[in-house]
């Protein structure tokens, strides 16, 4: 009982995206639109409460799951983006009539996945929650059926994806073929107990790299990254680009980390390098984009570079392990927040809104520009947001690890992305809007959870000391 | 009387009924007979795991190979538009280059396949609480998990493909 008793979050939200099929066809469509949305975020909320459980730390189902401080961190970030994109969606559903039931079933399937992959100790456990987080991912990039975009976006995902779990998957068979374990600590064993990287260990290495970087977005494996983004509905990209990131980093974590840690040698350095490309690759193509839904996706793969330098930095101990959770906590909620302000003026087509469209944004619509302002330069990195401690805490292990010129890198991409970011910020509030302007949506939800989400990031950007706290508790059972 | 010579004669029977019928199935012109002489080397191949004493595995080769499997693709073949001409006119110029990509996958499998020739199969039977402890007790919780996908991914594919109510009201 005591096994069972150890997953019940994922129970629980797995019973909610149940609940919320079956509760789409029996409330009728009226009532649905209000109901659905109230039973996934209260079912969130719940399983958030069960993560703060019962069972004492350590392995369950014999050895495929496991309770740690790291579990349970990336538990209550997951259900926390999950629950921040259920309440920015139900307007923008209703009126591209989207299929709400299965919309809020599909984010809470993916949850589960990447739930999955934050407790997983084994090989196996990862996979199948990797493949669990995805496949929704996939649906709900094209869940907008009647859109072009939409289903190109999801082709390309679905295509792309299913070819990096293939690789993932094959360098999984060679790692079990060398090591003869599936379970993460097995496999560190033996490679400690075995020393020098031999050609098996290699080639796992990289298709295990290379895999996990399609996952993660990482240059030169992001090609899917800006059509998926961008031809995706707004709120889907919005959950898209931070939950199945955070699980991504979550995988390369336990993986890397977790089980190829004796390879750091070997891999540190490649990893540092993807870093520094990610981040000037995202950066420079960002600076071009003129639709700010795009120019947000390639953002995004910028912030990779950034959370991948802190991965890099891994022998530095618990400080780097700790920069990453927080770097991750941290990019969720600006970057959900950025894509989410976008709903403000997406009204036909999702096609996202281009530089002129936000010309005077401020008058008419000052509290979403307001968030949408304080979530570009927390992307920025300038104080005093959480974007400027979570880079602040990046940098710090990188130079620990002795990686000096990945963190100039960090700083000098840090000042080509302010230009973008802070362009937009400029436009919304120094321009005139153009002639016949559309008329925006004001939904009152999502303004309420921008709202909440903005506060957090100033706040917790002028006392990140808890947050901090929690990381490094969170990073210790990666450090052996 | 010894029934030793059961054995060898059953498993030569079974391979040529493999062999003969997956040549049958690339060679043949006709997509139906293709595809129920592709059901029979799927049953011939269960033939072979009943003769190396797994039981529970050629009773899902069954099931799913020549039950499910099949009647997915006679449905395929059923839903399809069928051309008059025959379709093996597509492959004709390729046949020596194919014949070369299968020569060169074919023989080292081929020479490795000698290796196990001192391998003895375990006594079989009884296979089915191994198979269950497995995957009931030791791979319990990603047997579940997949499970979960599995619910997710049949969700995924009905949004994605069933009809929109909105503009079927409209018409």
């Amino acid at each position: 009982m005591t096994d069972v008793a150890a997953v019940y979050p994922e129970i629980i939200v797995t019973i909610v995206a149940c609940l919320v099929l079956v509760g789409d066809t029996a409330l009728g469509r009226r009532r649905a639109t209000a109901a659905l949305p109230a039973i996934t975020v209260a079912g969130l909320a719940l399983a958030i409460v069960a993560t703060v459980t019962v069972v004492p730390l350590g392995h369950y189902f014999r050895g495929f799951v496991v309770v740690d401080a790291f579990t349970g961190f990336f538990r209550a970030v997951f259900l926390l983006l999950a629950i921040f994109a259920t309440l920015v969606s139900p307007e923008y559903l209703e009126r591209r009539r989207i299929p709400a039931g299965e919309y809020y079933a599909t984010i809470c399937f993916s949850t589960v996945g990447a739930m999955t992959i934050a407790l997983s100790s084994d090989l196996i456990t990862l996979f199948v929650g990797l493949e669990l987080m995805t496949i929704p991912i996939y649906v709900l990039a094209g869940i907008q059926r009647g859109d072009r975009y939409s289903n190109e976006a999801a082709l390309k995902y679905f295509l792309l994806g299913a070819f990096s779990s293939a690789l993932l998957l094959y360098g999984f068979a060679w790692l079990y073929g060398v090591t003869r374990a599936t379970d993460f600590a097995a496999i560190a064993s033996y490679l400690v107990a075995n020393g020098v990287a031999s050609g098996p260990t290699i080639v796992a290495l990289a298709l295990v790299t290379v895999g996990l970087g399609f996952k993660a977005a990482v240059v030169p494996f992001h090609q899917w990254t800006p059509d998926a983004y961008e031809g995706a509905p707004t709120p889907a990209t919005a959950f898209m680009s931070v939950g199945p990131k955070a699980a991504a980093f979550a995988a390369i974590l336990r993986v890397l980390v977790g089980a190829l840690g004796p390879l750091a040698v070997d891999w540190s350095i490649v990893i540092a390098v993807l870093a520094a490309v990610t981040m000037t690759a995202g950066n420079v193509v960002a600076l071009a984009q003129g639709n700010t839904k795009r120019m947000l996706a390639y953002s995004s793969i910028a912030h990779t570079g950034y959370i991948l330098a802190a991965v890099a930095a891994s022998r530095a101990g618990v400080s780097a392990g700790a920069a990453v959770l927080f770097y991750l906590f941290a990019y969720g909620l600006m970057n959900l927040g950025a894509f989410a302000c976008l709903l403000y003026v997406d009204l036909d087509g999702t096609r996202g809104a281009s530089l002129d469209e936000l010309n005077g944004f401020a008058r008419r619509e000052p509290l979403g520009a307001l968030a949408f302002a304080v979530f570009l330069v927390s992307l920025t990195g300038i104080p005093p947001t959480i974007g400027f401690i979570a880079k602040f805490y990046v940098i710090q292990p990188v130079l620990d690890a002795g990686l000096a010129w990945l963190a100039v890198v960090i700083a000098l991409n840090a000042v080509l992305a302010a230009f973008y970011y802070l362009r937009v910020v400029v436009r919304m509030y120094m321009y005139d809007p153009e002639g016949a302007v559309p008329r925006l949506v004001s939904p009152r939800l999502l303004s309420t959870s921008l709202g909440v989400a903005s506060a957090a990031v100033v706040i917790l950007g002028i006392v990140p000391n808890s947050l901090l706290e929690w990381a490094q508790r969170a990073a210790q059972p990666l450090v052996r | 009387m010894t029934l030793d010579f059961v054995e060898p004669v059953v498993f030569g029977v079974l391979a040529a009924g493999v062999i003969v019928a997956g040549a049958a199935v690339v060679l043949i012109n006709r997509i139906t007979a293709a595809a129920l002489l592709m059901a029979f080397t799927f049953l011939c191949m269960a033939g072979m795991f009943v003769l190396l004493g797994a039981e529970t595995i050629a009773a899902f080769q069954v099931l799913i190979y020549v039950g499910a499997i099949t009647v997915l693709i006679l449905y395929g073949v059923m839903f399809t538009p069928q051309a008059d001409r025959p379709y093996a006119l597509f492959f004709q110029k390729q046949t020596p280059l194919a014949g070369v990509v299968v020569a060169a996958a074919a023989i080292p499998v081929l020479l490795l396949s000698f290796s196990f020739v001192g391998a003895v199969p375990k006594p079989g039977g009884d296979d089915l609480p191994a198979l269950a402890t497995s995957v009931f007790v030791d791979f319990a919780f990603p047997f579940e998990v997949a499970s979960v996908l599995l619910l997710a991914a049949m969700v995924g594919a009905i949004v994605l493909v069933k009809r929109d109510e909105d503009s079927e009201a409209r018409r």
